[in-house]
């Protein structure tokens, strides 16, 4: 979609109110990676989280008006994104090691299933924040938290995190 | 330090653009425990970034084929005023009723052959007509020739009901426009028949685009979906906005994404009754029920439909859901190119009772007066109908009371 490449979330939006298809195709096209990368952190099983992912864009395009009532539109989609894991939380995955240790499959398995041992709104924070680059001010919009909670979370999610995987995690397997 | 403090020292470092936070990078840079937590900090956020998962081009396409329903959906009843009825007569979808002696002579016809079969199985047809009554043990699949010129006695001669090849089959005709009996609902001439199917194709192409993907994609699935790059969705993009119709390609076509494009088409609908609704001259000198010829035709027309009342022809107890004066409907079709229409009224019961226009019209702007009264001169029952307009460009129902 060439055509919305310079076109701002807000009026991919906007457009999209207005039954515009193609750049509700492109505002998808654009977020839909780190809207599933997001959802796959935090259900654990990525089957499930494209599940999610479908559902979640098919449900935000039903409700696209509350996507500019206030803020980025991104955010708004995230916070949706939170609240639809919030509903089906899945936190039972269990990642099986196998083969190299050292490899980027292995780690990344390790590290989904460290990331599910931490309390769903640490999860979230750290998600968004840490591995999303999502402001703190945006993370509290998205968890509904008070204002300076996001850091907070965010700090306790990732000790938990830390702690999980223990401090060999980044050495092991390699020579 | 603690590892509490120590994250929220990197988060801070991380997110934060603040001149003391300068000082605390020299810091980390200093420390040798810090330095070596920090690297662990950003080892794991390469790792989470590098091992983040590709939505598939399939997952994009359903979202897109649900909004494209749920769209054309909301036209639909936005067409039809979200009237269930008018919505399948827009569809084509109400069943002919074959009315009660239809059904009288079913029954008749199922009783006769349930009695047949009874009585060819007890054996009784055998002792009324001996070269009719053998019993029922041939093979369904091929038909015995026992009793012939031979005898019983002759070896019995089994050959095989032939069954059309499913190229024959195919090859069979499948336009519902060269079949006059093929889904003839309504009765409806092949302009009609046409647009309701392509309507219908349309309305379905979400469907068909979810199913699509074969066995093979599904296998392939998984590796596509890690393997997806921004220009692969990109071309696909193209390909399909090359695909979706323009303004310019509203010409009729058997293309379904045509009606895509007429669907979106403005088509300006004047209130149904009002009461400044001036005729035109020739409206005026015109019988009610008769058709008009059309009217200046030249310049550059819009596909509209406009239906005002006339005032001054009156007596035959027409009005639309607005109260208003009495008097025939104005059916006004402005049209840019001759082309086949369909105009027609549907009674309550979903059945067509009065045909306005069958045929090619245009280019210009048509006139169509409504009466209350069907086919063949009869007065309309009071109740709600539905006049349906079909053209390649839009497609309308509107409900019409009748007192």
């Amino acid at each position: 979609m060439p055509i919305y490449d310079h076109t701002s979330d807000e009026r991919l939006v906007a457009a999209a109110l207005e039954d515009d298809l193609g750049a509700w195709e492109a505002f998808l096209r654009r977020h839909g990676q780190r809207l599933l990368a997001f959802t796959t952190r935090m259900c654990g099983d990525e089957m499930a989280a494209r599940e999610l992912w479908v559902q979640a864009f098919q449900e935000l395009w039903n409700q696209r008006a509350a996507l500019v009532r206030g803020g980025r539109v991104v955010t708004s989609a995230f916070a949706f994104a939170v609240g639809q894991c919030a509903k089906s939380a899945q936190a039972s995955a269990q990642f099986r090691a196998k083969g190299d240790p050292s490899s980027l499959e292995q780690r990344s398995a390790r590290l989904r299933q460290a990331l599910l041992g931490v309390p769903f709104r640490s999860r979230a924070a750290l998600c968004l924040c840490y591995f999303d680059n999502v402001s703190f001010e945006e993370a509290e919009r998205c968890l509904n938290a008070a204002p300076g909670e996001a850091r907070q979370l965010c700090a306790e999610g990732y000790e938990a995190l830390t702690r999980s995987l223990g401090p060999g995690f980044l050495n092991e397997g390699l020579a | 330090m603690s590892s509490q403090r120590e994250a929220l020292l990197f988060l801070d470092m991380d997110k934060g653009k603040a001149p003391q936070l300068d000082e605390q990078r020299a810091l980390v840079r200093k420390d040798e425990a810090l330095r070596a937590g920090w690297f662990q900090y950003q080892a794991l956020q390469a790792l989470a970034l590098e091992s983040a998962p590709q939505p598939s081009e399939r997952m994009v396409q359903a979202v897109l084929a649900q909004c494209r329903r749920d769209h054309v959906s909301r036209q639909l009843s936005q067409l039809t005023g979200g009237d269930d009825l008018a919505r399948e007569i827009l569809l084509g979808k109400v069943p002919q009723s074959r009315g009660p002696a239809a059904w009288i002579l079913g029954l008749l016809l199922l009783g006769a052959s349930g009695l047949g079969w009874s009585l060819y199985r007890s054996g009784w047809l055998g002792t009324l007509f001996p070269s009719m009554g053998q019993p029922a043990t041939a093979p369904s699949a091929a038909a015995t020739a026992s009793s012939g010129p031979l005898g019983a006695d002759a070896v019995p001669f089994e050959f095989p009901v032939q069954t059309p090849p499913v190229e024959a089959a195919l090859s069979q005709p499948v336009d519902d426009a060269s079949n006059p009996d093929a889904d003839d609902v309504h009765g409806e001439s092949p302009a009609s028949r046409q647009a309701r199917r392509l309507l219908q194709e349309h309305l379905h192409e979400a469907e068909t685009r979810e199913q699509a993907p074969d066995a093979d994609s599904e296998a392939s699935n998984k590796d596509s979906e890690t393997q997806a790059s921004p220009a692969d969705t990109d071309s696909n993009s193209d390909a399909e906005s090359d695909e979706a119709p323009g303004p310019a390609a509203a010409a009729p076509s058997p293309k379904p994404a045509v009606l895509l494009a007429d669907l979106k088409l403005p088509v300006q609908s004047a209130p149904l009754i009002s009461p400044k609704a001036v005729p035109t001259p020739v409206l005026a000198q015109a019988a009610a029920g008769q058709r008009l010829s059309p009217s200046a035709a030249s310049g550059a027309i819009q596909p509209s439909l406009t239906l005002s009342s006339d005032s001054l022809s009156s007596a035959n107890g027409l009005t639309a859901t607005a109260s208003g004066p009495q008097g025939p409907l104005d059916v006004a079709l402005g049209m840019p190119g001759r082309t086949d229409i369909d105009v027609r009224l549907f009674g309550p019961d979903g059945k067509s009772t009065r045909t306005l226009a069958a045929g090619a019209f245009g280019p210009g702007t048509v006139h169509f007066l409504l009466n209350a009264a069907d086919d063949q001169g009869q007065a309309l029952a009071p109740g709600t109908y539905y006049l349906r307009v079909m053209t390649p460009w839009f497609s309308r129902v509107e409900p019409i009371q009748i007192h």
